[in-house]
């Protein structure tokens, strides 16, 4: 009964604050976890395998893997970002590796490709989507958050919504432009600013050392060399 | 990538008007010529090109941590009131737009949840609770 009574207080609170209580080994958390969070993952799913034209029931398996994922490993993948990202993340390649296998199959057996949709952030290996938490450590995971809050919190709404078409949409400037009804060079200068306290902020607070960041920074100083 | 030679007979472009121009930063006029001179050089049209993929690359890795921070999300609640109409109409836009425009694929899983009111998924979450278990077991042995 005092457990019971306990995991109702849980349900209140916030899914990092559960999931936190799961690393520190609460095993009940777990249940939390999956109550709150499986069917936007199942329904997150659902889209993805109809975009890759797939049967619906690996919808399903594909949302059971990522939790199994995010649970059987704890902390050690979590590290503190959104685990419903972090949740979706894992659905979209299982998903896409079952479309790649079938392909295989098929291309094998002479029949069509049927293409996959198109992913903006599929540029990004998934392997290297926690670079960035690797570099500034596990316990420190959440100052990326913070960075991005900050910066958030001191520009306005109208700006707010260009960086989220640009990074959430991965709209071009000049759409973005077209639906906020801002000029293309006011969207451009917006998203450069926000770029440049990025890159300062990451410079400051991670050592990007043979990191892909790095490699971006140290050809960009090249570049900028005749400004 | 190699730094761009100003000078000469024809002037190329500079390495800071090939950041501008990839970042649409430059004014129309400076985009026409620009894109004019582009056109008949080889070695600026190709630095435009290393140029556009390395500010994609950037972008796409910003974006991955922006999807994994998700610091433009609405919360649960927020969602959940988006969906009973409950907003005032300046959030219900700003909602809305995030939801359809940069479409946060992560909000409208939530919101899909919220509205879908499907008991099949519901029955489903104690044997997906139970398999999940089972399964974390079995990976920690």
């Amino acid at each position: 009964m005092a457990l019971r009574g306990i995991q109702m207080e849980w349900s209140e609170q916030t899914i990092p604050e559960i999931m936190r209580a799961y690393c520190d080994g609460q095993e009940w958390a777990a249940d939390l976890v999956v109550e709150r969070l499986f069917l936007p993952v199942l329904r997150y799913a659902e889209k993805r395998t109809a975009q890759y034209r797939l049967d619906r029931s690996h919808a399903s398996d594909a949302a059971q893997e990522a939790f199994v994922v995010l649970l059987s490993k704890r902390s050690e993948i979590w590290q503190g970002r959104s685990p419903l990202a972090y949740l979706m993340g894992i659905v979209k390649n299982v998903i896409r590796k079952e479309s790649r296998s079938r392909r295989a199959v098929n291309a094998s057996a002479g029949a069509g490709n049927d293409g996959e949709p198109f992913d903006w952030m599929g540029q990004v290996a998934a392997s290297d989507r926690s670079e960035l938490t690797r570099l500034v450590g596990r316990e420190r995971a959440g100052i990326i958050r913070g960075a991005f809050r900050r910066y958030l919190g001191d520009i306005d709404e109208k700006q707010a919504q260009v960086l989220d078409l640009r990074f959430t949409g991965g709209m071009e400037p000049a759409e973005i432009a077209q639906v906020t009804g801002n000029t293309r060079e006011t969207v451009s200068v917006w998203v450069c600013r926000f770029k440049e306290y990025f890159r300062d902020w990451l410079k400051k607070n991670v050592d990007p050392r043979g990191t892909k960041f790095a490699t971006l920074w140290d050809a960009w100083k090249k570049l900028k060399v005749d400004s | 990538m190699s730094k761009i030679l100003t000078g000469g007979s024809g002037q190329h472009i500079t390495a800071a008007q090939a950041v501008s121009y990839v970042e649409g930063r430059l004014g129309a006029d400076e985009v026409r010529r620009l894109e004019a001179h582009v056109q008949g050089c080889g070695g600026c049209e190709n630095s435009i090109r290393n140029m556009r993929a390395h500010c994609a690359e950037e972008d796409g890795r910003i974006a991955a941590e922006w999807f994994l921070e998700r610091p433009t999300c609405p919360p649960q609640d927020e969602l959940q009131q988006y969906a009973d109409d409950k907003l005032p109409s300046q959030r219900h836009e700003a909602v809305r737009l995030h939801l359809e425009l940069a479409g946060c694929e992560a909000c409208q899983a939530v919101l899909d949840a919220i509205r879908t009111n499907d008991p099949q998924a519901q029955a489903l979450l104690e044997t997906v609770k139970a398999r999940i278990k089972k399964e974390i077991s079995t990976r920690r042995k």
